[in-house]
């Protein structure tokens, strides 16, 4: 950042307190009364999108280590994006890089992620209109996934986790899951699998379909007539509920 | 310079927008008829899609729009974020919006707090903050408001806020938001008398008014959470706004504890009544000058 001017080194030491009033001395020559009320209103401002968006996490952590937690993202993580509705993404990039900070379980991440897409999809832009259609798609036909589908894997077992399912060690199986808004705007959450989430990572690469059944037919040794059948129907499948579109 | 600020924006009465009324506001039955025009923080429909973006579509198809942005930080250290510039201007433009305001305050050090922290009012504030209005203006190519913001502390102020206001906006030609919540807040904050600071505002530069609820921290403490309903003496301090600028036009915001939309439109309905009567008494004023309204 560039040279402060003194009014900014003034703003600097405002800002730094509200952040951490546990810790930092408040500005000289303002009454603390009037600084906390600054601390607590930008606490409560944060507090409430995240708490409202991540409050699976909040109940399996409980209160005082939520608050704790979110003192530790006001003190320690730069919030890039001038959105307030992108709080949790900007919480969900904290959770990510964290280094110490108060503990927290380690399916925390992928809770609040899946939180996040509860939250995120239903706002997310819209798909041209033109975008969808109902007739059925050859292998020929180029497809792309809609920025409207999201292919998730968890580690942990997120649609079971709660207060009496904490684990604390992963399954052996990975959670696969399409979160999909469709063309009416309904978001659908569908249980899915390694093979159909890797056909959507090829898609979503460039990769035409017949290439993409290839690659998979090869890395499964199995002969790609099969692969080609098996991988059709799913596509179709899931070009009905507007998962895979006609690029 | 006359600055004729009326024609560049909305008219008549406002209310701040809340996903909470979308629905009542889209059913078209007459329960909104009340409100002139609606008022929303780009920040908070940018890019927002899905059922909600659809239903802002259709409502600013149908009422006129103002904008209040949240994000901007002309006050803070960081550079103008170009890209959040570039986003509300694309916003203004698809949605045929009349006019965007800003706060004169700091919502960032280097990253965002999502909160209004007060410029210290000095010197080097000033021609700072203006520069970047002047920015902002450029690159939307057209002028913007800066709302007077309630504050509970002072870093280091070298000038009056009314100074400080003051020399802003003329130093960046822009337009003034002016929040009379905020004055009557930040006069219980700060122990000054509202009326002399409302009648040393620039008014002719008002392209809008606020006018909102607050809560009692302490008896020497008010917090401005749009949280409550206008009081008494908020609304007694906007008739001696319409007394002494003309009807300006007037939002109501409400963004917490909301109640009915019936409610708010009740008060909206108040603002109206008031610019009406504000209005009389201020062409009377002007036809008679010993017969205008008593001032103090």
């Amino acid at each position: 950042m560039a040279r402060l001017a003194p009014f900014q080194r003034l703003q600097r030491d405002f800002a730094a307190y509200i952040r951490d009033p546990e810790n930092v001395t408040p500005p000289p020559g303002i009454e603390p009364r009037r600084m906390a009320i600054y601390a607590r209103l930008v606490y409560n401002n944060v507090e409430s999108v995240l708490a409202n968006v991540f409050a699976d996490l909040q109940e399996v952590v409980g209160k005082t280590t939520w608050r704790a937690v979110v003192r530790d993202f006001l003190r320690r993580h730069t919030v890039d994006s001038p959105y307030y509705s992108k709080l949790p993404d900007e919480f969900l990039a904290y959770l990510a890089t964290r280094e110490g900070g108060p503990s927290l379980p380690p399916f925390a991440a992928d809770l609040c992620h899946y939180a996040w897409v509860k939250y995120a999809l239903p706002l997310a832009p819209d798909m041209p209109d033109d975008a969808f259609d109902d007739d059925p798609l050859d292998l020929d036909d180029p497809v792309a996934v809609s920025s409207l589908a999201w292919p998730l894997q968890y580690t942990f077992p997120v649609t079971d986790i709660g207060p009496d399912c904490q684990p604390s060690t992963p399954p052996d199986e990975a959670t696969y899951l399409i979160a999909y808004r469709d063309r009416h705007d309904e978001v659908g959450f569908m249980a899915s699998n390694a093979l159909t989430l890797r056909l959507l990572a090829l898609v979503e690469a460039g990769s035409p379909l017949a290439r993409s059944f290839g690659e998979i037919a090869a890395e499964l040794a199995r002969p790609v007539s099969r692969v080609e059948a098996a991988g059709l129907a799913i596509v179709n499948r899931l070009h009905a509920l507007d998962v895979l579109v006609r690029a | 310079m006359a600055v004729h600020a009326g024609h560049e924006g909305p008219q008549g009465a406002g209310l701040g927008l809340r996903r909470a009324f979308m629905a009542e506001f889209a059913a078209d039955d007459g329960a909104a008829e009340g409100v002139d025009f609606l008022e929303v923080a780009p920040e908070n429909w940018i890019d927002v899609g899905g059922r909600y973006g659809h239903s802002f579509r259709a409502l600013t198809e149908r009422f006129p729009f103002v904008c209040h942005g949240l994000s901007l930080s002309l006050g803070g250290p960081t550079p103008l974020d170009r890209s959040l510039l570039e986003a509300i201007k694309h916003f203004l433009n698809s949605h045929d919006i009349l006019c965007y305001t800003e706060h004169l305050s700091a919502c960032t050090d280097h990253g965002h707090l999502h909160d209004l922290m007060p410029i210290p009012f000095t010197e080097d504030a000033v021609h700072y903050v203006a520069e970047r209005v002047r920015v902002v203006q450029d690159v939307l190519e057209r002028r913007i408001g800066v709302e007077n913001v309630s504050y509970y502390a002072a870093p280091g102020p070298e000038m009056s806020e009314l100074d400080f206001i003051r020399a802003v906006v003329e130093e960046a030609d822009c337009l003034l938001l002016l929040d009379v919540n905020n004055i009557y807040v930040n006069s219980i904050n700060f122990d000054y008398d509202p009326v002399a600071f409302l009648r040393g505002m620039p008014g002719e530069r008002a392209i809008y008014a606020h006018v909102a609820g607050h809560v009692r921290e302490a008896p020497d403490l008010r917090i401005d959470t749009h949280g409550a309903t206008v009081i008494d003496p908020v609304w007694d301090l906007l008739d001696e706004a319409y007394v002494a600028f003309g009807p300006i036009p007037t939002v109501l915001e409400r963004d917490f504890n909301l109640p009915p939309l019936a409610d708010l439109l009740t008060e909206v309905g108040r603002i109206r009544e008031a610019q009406s009567s504000g209005a009389l008494s201020r062409g009377a004023r002007g036809a008679c000058p010993s017969q205008g309204r008593t001032r103090g």
